[in-house]
């Protein structure tokens, strides 16, 4: 099922050279399968059943579902980690089993599994070296990702002395530091405060912008929703539902229109005229602002000015915006 | 030194089919492990899936095998270093304590301590580093899946083998440099432990100096020195739990000269500090450190000579025979009869003057057995005498002349004998065919003895009736002396070796078992390898059907039920079915496959070489390379094996 | 990496620990008994162990706590037993490959895990000091190895306070395998002047002067024997330890090492009047006095035997003496009976058997000894049968005689199988004849033969001897023959008051033999006859008369001699001289003149 891609800004789509590799096709899987079956072979869950799925280059594309429905198991078989029990998984036309793929891809695992006794410096000069990158290259790049996921400040403590913040921003810097193309996100905002969150938001939508393909998933709707262009639902190891985020929400048969300086008689006059045309009103109500964004906004303005600040809610002064 | 065994590393390699025997196991590990994937996976996934996969495997091992980047197996190993740094240190440690406590075990006691202190040192060293070894590679892999950080890397560009290559990389370098600290350590200790000085007991007075009668001290002792002519009744100070005695010789030249004796192994050199005015015999002396212990000595041994072998004997009328048992246990030694025409012919090749430390005289040295039937004078020593002959290639037998020169000697037992055999020799003989032989003729050792390098060296007993004893390495030309610390570092290099083989097997087994099953995995291969020899020759010895001689209890079966039904070793078993069966397991299912296993791992016995350095002789080069060869043949087998079970195996599946 | 708090606090922690071994270190060393025998008891450690010891916390325990052997029990995990047995197998391949040196190294771990099982001291101290020296060719080494065995034992005595037995194995093996064995000659020769091993290894042990004998040439094997069962009796008697062998083969070994001392010293210097007084005190010690241990002989010794009763060997005679005073009681209450009873037995015998029991006891031929045996069974009166012919009155006083009879005959048995089992009798006769005046002189007479044999002296010669003023005057000079001549001459008259010593075999009886037979050697060497006046004949007459001339063929007896002096015409009246003329009968003082020599071999 070949749907339009989004517009990305960067990185135009690639000419289709080699007939059965498609350069923008990133990531494609035909009747994937994966099936856990004990030590004698005797099959036990089906984690996997026939997922065809297509990700195309310069796409953030989430993964959906509850847990346990096949979303860790598909990014672990896209990666080789896990083993297909059936149909054929490729990356950037290669398969999954291919080592020399991962040249290009990186990987954020759930809790970053990362080694407890190097600090930070150490961790990225590592995998720095397992891309075999000269030194200056890896020195560099690391500054600059520390730098990025804003643990300067911790650079030389071990890891073991981290909070669970820490570990995500530190995980997040050793998936890019090779510069991926395909970077592989598993639950990259759970356990994040709304700063982090936002943070790994506009970190995604940035690698978005830079031409990078990001997979993502996650059981946080809200975040997928803010940064993924398509996506896809599993439930119980079967694709439910897929497609771009936008399409999905649309509520076709149902507008919404947003206004300053209604009047209340003007209300009045818009709902004759909606019910002329046979519409129907359903609801007049002033936007919320989401609580993430005050969240931030209140953060932002105490990291300006620090020091005590007047509580919005405590029902005596007459309610800020 | 009892050397039992003379292997030269090309004959190992080829002759004797040790690299047959390589390729074998390793073709046979091969097919069982093609065929056991293949078996495994056509279970699950069905024939056509399984062939593929294996296949697949099998082609992909090559760019794994060239795809490897230096830099990412230095950093996995790199990164295995740092994670067990920790132990590195514990173990360190408890070598470091276990030398302080040894100190107190050892003690510089005994008649050659440096024997107790290289073969507690090389002991000690031994175990540590299997045990570090073991430790280190049995739970870095398993912990690193189990704690699923093996996710980030196995997700990065690194190749299967690149990961279980860094790691036997990183814990080699972390073993090595424990070695080396191991290795300096232990030699300070000993160097130290050994090192002492003594003083007099008390001053000389004149009266002390025994005059040496005929050979003999009043108090009816041999002097130490033969040269001796007064032997002093002071002795030194009891220190490193001996005492030395001091004499006084003549040197060649007519010159006094104070020696001390060798005991435990070693001798003094002496000044003479004050001397008697009236008597000029000294009085108070001083000593240095001590002198002949740490040795390494170069043995040129006797070697066969086209199909003639490198010791021959012959029995009183001059047949060849395999020599007298004079009801000796242990057959190493050889013996002949004295006053008879039984003789002893070592064949010796490569004598030339370049391989010898001075080349003005030649030291030949004897460790001889000898049997006495009849006391006899039991204050006279057995009579020898050995004969230099040079070789005559056949073809020229007819005309070639035979020189001979028979030097005599007093045979010491138990003791390396030291005969100098001066370049020029006097009184030998020439015997040519068919003419009168012409007598006490002047020969040069080099020139008229060891033309070609060749010479048959002819050990005769003189005594009637009384026996000496000789094996192939009792009699070799002491070419020199290398530096012991040299000779120290070959002998750590075994253990070197075994360390290595160790590493690769545990991280081989780390590759697809837990970290405790790992550990009781290499332990027990470990001490499968240090019994090797028992197994094979229980395993002869059963199978072979002559049970009765060597073995007692059978194999193994047999052993388990005599075990369980309290069943005396000698009893023989109840006749039936079930013995049938027992039988049958252990001779034809049990044994010959711990038979082969045998060969499959290597003989950690030999890799201990503390017997070369104790008894002072140089390590045989052959021996090293046969060890080394074995431990690297056995890591590069247990590496690729660990290869194959990574790369099969799914990571998240644990 | 950076150091987190918690590094540092583990860095500080580190350190004390570590400045805390250095006190323990000192305090805790542990005591060096095990390597250094003669500081066994006496501690080295550290101050704990020598508190131990000043306390005697150790001495009182059965064997001084080694804590080297304790760490050794602690480091081999418990598998004490498998790590025995390893290392027992190890030791006998060591042996069986000639290692010695390793053979000694694993006894020593060996015994650190068995210190307290005697049997491992006896097993391996035997080995080392037999089986082992005797491997070696040069008696040098052979020495060294005994002493290493012997070194071995005093390693024991520290681990075995409350056992005799270590300083019986010391003695046994001081006195047999350096006094006894093959090589003696050279070991006693090299102890004698070893002050090294004396100093280092006995000293601690006993006062090297007791055993360094000057008339022995310094330390004497023998004599440092007796004294190690010096220190094994001293055990027995104050400290009370238990017995761990027979009563008789346990106190007979002190006089032994005696007697062996004074055989020694007669055989390795010329004997004199040490030698006398040797053979003097090992008479004393073997019956009541033994002076040199003060404590009390041999004979005086109350032995227990296996059927539980005490008795003293030397007490026998007397036994006798009251059994005969107790007959004499019964013949008193039943007169005359004994008398009957035996004229009737005699009556029964037959002509012959009457004609032996009449014919005087030195008369007896051999094959009358062997009759007259049966013929005194026959003739045993028993007293039950005197006493049933006791008259009613006397009856039961004659019962209660013969039960003293019955228990006095019990004793007796004992005594005399006792006496036989370490033939008490003979070496009782033996050293008191050797202590004799007579005796000395045949030792010496003896000596000088042997000597003049050494230097194929046999026939008496004269010499021409200048003294300092240039007077020469021939000396007559003896050959060994005239030296032998002496000793016959010595020898009878120092063995004739010990009848016990000419019957039944016995060394000095075989000894006399080869020595008669040298005798008749020589004078067949010089071409001389069996002399007519041979001062031992008696000896050669008696001993064929009692056991027929079967051993001794090629001597002449008295019979032989008349019987060629018939071929040669009448016996003349009086005997002639031999031509030789008989050296002056020498006295006692002449004793004390000749021992001052004191050249050996």
């Amino acid at each position: 099922m070949v749907s339009a891609t989004s517009q990305a800004p960067a990185g135009a789509p690639l000419v289709q050279t080699n007939v059965d590799y498609d350069p923008n096709v990133v990531i494609d899987t035909q009747n994937l399968t994966k099936v856990y079956s004990d030590f004698w072979g005797r099959s036990k869950v089906r984690a996997l059943k026939g997922l065809d799925l297509e990700v195309r280059k310069g796409e953030v594309f989430g993964l959906l579902g509850p847990n346990g429905s096949g979303k860790s198991t598909t990014i672990k078989l896209l990666l080789g980690l896990l083993f297909p029990s059936g149909g054929r998984a490729t990356i950037f036309g290669k398969p999954t089993t291919e080592v020399s793929k991962n040249e290009r891809i990186g990987y954020l695992p759930e809790e970053s599994y990362l080694y407890r006794f190097l600090t930070a410096e150490e961790t990225l000069d590592f995998y720095g070296r397992l891309f075999d990158m000269p030194s200056d290259l890896r020195r560099e790049r690391a500054a600059k990702l520390i730098e990025k996921v804003g643990l300067k400040w911790a650079r030389r403590r071990p890891l073991r002395e981290y909070s669970k913040g820490m570990t995500r921003r530190i995980g997040l810097a050793q998936a890019l530091i090779n510069d991926p193309d395909l970077v592989m996100l598993d639950e990259p905002t759970s356990g994040l405060d709304p700063l982090g969150t936002r943070e790994m938001k506009d970190l995604i939508l940035e690698l978005k912008e830079q031409g990078k393909t990001v997979v993502m998933c996650s059981h946080l709707l809200a975040d997928v929703q803010d940064v993924c262009d398509r996506i896809a639902i599993l439930y119980q190891g079967e694709l439910k539902e897929m497609g771009r985020v936008d399409e999905l929400l649309e509520v076709t048969n149902q507008q919404q229109i947003r206004v300053e300086g209604l009047t209340k008689d003007a209300q009045a006059k818009i709902a004759e005229i909606l019910a002329q045309s046979g519409g129907k009103m359903l609801d007049v109500s002033s936007p919320k602002n989401t609580l993430e964004n005050l969240f931030l906004d209140i953060i932002r303005e105490s990291q300006a000015r620090p020091g005590a600040r007047g509580i919005i809610g405590s029902g005596d002064d007459n309610g800020g915006r | 030194m009892v050397v039992e065994e003379f292997r030269s590393f090309s004959d190992w390699l080829l002759t004797e089919g040790a690299l047959l025997t390589f390729v074998f196991v390793a073709a046979f590990c091969a097919v069982t492990g093609l065929l056991l994937g293949f078996l495994v996976s056509s279970f699950r996934h069905g024939p056509g899936e399984a062939f593929y996969a294996v296949s697949q495997t099998v082609f992909q091992a090559v760019p794994d095998a060239f795809g490897m980047k230096f830099r990412r197996i230095w950093a996995i190993g790199r990164l295995a270093m740092k994670e067990n740094f920790r132990l590195f240190l514990v173990t360190l440690i408890i070598f470091v304590t276990s030398l302080a406590v040894a100190g107190w075990f050892i003690g510089g006691g005994g008649k050659y301590p440096e024997r107790s202190y290289v073969s507690f040192l090389f002991f000690a060293a031994q175990i540590l580093i299997s045990i570090f070894a073991v430790l280190v590679s049995a739970f870095s892999l398993p912990n690193d899946i189990l704690s699923k950080t093996i996710y980030t890397v196995v997700t990065k560009p690194v190749r299967a083998s690149e990961v279980v290559l860094g790691r036997f990389v990183g814990f080699a370098v972390l073993g090595t440099v424990l070695l080396t600290f191991v290795g300096a350590l232990s030699y300070v200790f000993m160097v130290r432990g050994i090192n002492h000085t003594h003083e007099l007991s008390e001053e000389i007075t004149a009266d002390k100096w025994l005059p040496i009668v005929d050979g003999f001290t009043p108090d009816g002792r041999r002097p130490f020195d033969p040269r001796a002519v007064f032997e002093s009744t002071v002795l030194t100070t009891r220190n490193n739990d001996h005492v030395h005695r001091i004499a006084i010789v003549v040197l060649d030249d007519g010159t006094f000269d104070v020696v001390a004796d060798e005991t435990a192994g070693h001798t003094h050199s002496v000044e003479v500090v004050e001397t008697d005015p009236e008597t000029q015999r000294p009085k108070v002396v001083s000593f240095g450190p001590p002198r002949g212990n740490l040795r390494a000595r170069q043995p040129i041994y006797s070697t066969p000579r086209g199909d003639l072998p490198a010791l021959s004997l012959t029995d009183e009328n001059g047949a060849l025979n395999n020599g007298v048992n004079v009801g000796e246990i242990w057959d190493y030694h050889k013996y002949i009869q004295g006053g008879t025409q039984a003789t002893a012919t070592f064949r010796f090749s490569g004598i030339t003057p370049q391989r010898f430390a001075n080349t003005d005289s030649v030291n030949v040295d004897l460790n001889l057995a000898v049997f006495r039937t009849h006391i006899g004078d039991l204050r006279r020593r057995i009579e020898a005498e050995i004969e230099l002959r040079n070789v005559v290639d056949v073809a020229e037998t007819e005309t070639a002349q035979v020189k001979s020169v028979k030097i005599p000697f007093e045979t010491e037992e138990f003791k390396v004998q030291t005969l100098t055999i001066p370049r020029k020799l006097k009184n030998g003989t020439i015997r040519t065919v068919g003419q009168p032989d012409q007598v006490n003729q002047e020969f040069d050792f080099f020139e008229d003895i060891v033309p070609n390098g060749e010479l048959d060296l002819v050990v005769r007993c003189i005594d009637q009736k009384q026996y000496l004893g000789v094996a192939r390495a009792s009699i070799y030309f002491h070419a020199g002396d290398s530096s012991f610390g040299w000779n120290y570092l070959r002998g750590f290099l075994g253990i070197w070796a075994q360390m290595l083989a160790i590493i690769a097997l545990s991280v081989a087994l780390s590759t697809f078992l837990k970290g405790p099953v790992v550990l009781i995995g290499s332990v027990g291969v470990i001490v499968f390898g240090y019994s090797a020899k028992f197994i094979l020759f229980v395993a002869d010895s059963v199978i072979g059907g002559d049970r009765l001689a060597d073995v007692w209890g059978g194999g193994p079966t047999e052993a388990l039920y005599r075990l369980v039904t309290q069943m005396n070793l000698q009893h023989p078993l109840p006749i039936g079915l079930g013995s049938d069966i027992i039988e049958f397991v252990d001779a034809k299912v049990l044994l010959p496959g711990m038979k082969s296993l045998s060969f499959a791992v290597p003989r950690f016995e030999n890799f201990n070489l503390a017997n070369y350095l104790a008894y002072g002789y140089a390590i045989d080069n052959h021996m090293l390379m046969i060890n080394l060869t074995t431990a690297f043949a056995f890591a590069v087998g247990m590496l690729i094996i660990g290869y194959f079970c990574f790369k099969t195996r799914e990571i998240a599946a644990a | 990496m950076n150091f987190a708090p918690s590094h540092y606090r583990k860095a500080i922690y580190g350190i004390l620990a570590a400045i805390l071994l250095l006190p323990i270190s000192f305090l805790a060393r542990p005591n060096q008994v095990s390597k250094d025998p003669t500081m066994a008891g006496e501690a080295t450690g550290g101050t704990i162990s020598q508190m131990r010891s000043k306390h005697n916390l150790s001495q009182a325990s059965l064997s001084s706590i080694d804590p080297t052997s304790e760490v050794m029990k602690l480091a081999s995990l418990g598998l004490h037993g498998i790590a025995v047995n390893v290392l027992w197998n190890q030791a006998n391949q060591f042996q069986e490959k000639k290692a010695f040196d390793k053979v000694s190294s694993t006894v020593d771990t060996l015994i650190l895990l068995q210190p307290n099982f005697v049997s491992v001291w006896e097993f391996q101290g035997h080995n080392l000091a037999y089986n082992i020296s005797r491997e070696f060719d040069d008696y040098q080494d052979r020495y060294f190895w005994v002493k290493e065995g012997l070194n071995f034992f005093t390693k024991g005595i520290a681990f075995n306070k409350r056992d005799h037995r270590i300083f019986d194995n010391l003695g046994l093996h001081t006195g047999l395998k350096l006094g006894g064995s093959d090589e003696k000659k050279q070991f006693r020769q090299m102890l004698r002047k070893d002050r090294e091993y004396v100093d280092t290894f006995v000293s601690k042990f006993i006062n090297p002067d007791r055993f360094d004998k000057p008339e022995a040439g310094g330390f004497d094997s023998w004599m440092l024997s007796y004294w190690w069962y010096d220190k094994s009796y001293h055990m027995r008697e104050n400290l009370g330890v238990p017995k761990r062998t027979s009563d008789l083969m346990y106190w007979v070994k002190g006089p032994q090492q005696l007697r062996q001392y004074a055989e020694a010293l007669s055989v390795d210097f010329r004997p004199g009047e040490a030698t006398q007084k040797a053979w003097r005190t090992a008479y004393e010690a073997w019956t009541d006095r033994d002076r040199v241990g003060e404590r009390q002989g041999f004979g005086k010794r109350d032995i227990m035997t296996s059927f539980g009763i005490e008795i003293r060997l030397e007490d026998l005679e007397r036994e006798l003496e009251r059994q005969r005073a107790i007959s004499r009681r019964m013949d008193e209450l039943v007169p005359g009976v004994r008398e009957e009873l035996y004229q009737q037995r005699v009556a029964k015998l037959s002509p012959d058997d009457q004609r032996i029991l009449k014919m005087p006891a030195d008369q007896r031929q051999f094959k009358d000894i062997g009759e007259m045996v049966r013929i005194e069974a026959m003739l045993l009166i028993y007293e039950y049968e005197i006493a049933e012919r006791a008259s009613p009155e006397n009856r039961v006083a004659a019962q209660n005689l013969l039960r003293e009879l019955a228990d006095g005959e019990f004793r007796r048995n004992q005594m005399d199988s006792y006496r036989y089992t370490v033939n008490y009798n003979y070496w009782r006769d033996f050293t008191n004849m050797e202590s004799t005046v007579p005796a000395v002189l045949a030792r010496q007479a003896a000596y000088e033969a042997a000597e003049l044999d050494r230097q194929g002296i046999l026939e008496s010669f004269e010499e021409q001897v200048t003294d300092e003023n240039g007077v020469t005057t021939t000396v007559k000079r003896d050959g060994s023959i005239d030296a032998l001549w002496r000793y016959f001459q010595h020898t009878s008259e120092a063995v004739k008051p010990f009848p016990g010593l000419h019957d039944g075999e016995s060394t000095f009886i075989e000894d006399l033999m080869v020595d008669f037979t040298k005798f008749g050697g020589h004078l067949r060497d010089v071409g001389r006859e069996w002399p007519d006046d041979f001062p031992m004949q008696w000896f050669i007459d008696e001993r064929v008369r009692r056991y027929g001339r079967a051993n001794i063929k090629n001597l002449m007896t008295t019979e032989d001699i008349e019987a060629r002096k018939r071929e040669r015409g009448l016996l003349e009246e009086q005997t002639e001289q031999p031509e030789q003329t008989k050296p002056a009968e020498q006295t006692d003082q002449a004793v004390q003149a000749d021992q001052s020599g004191q050249g050996d071999q």
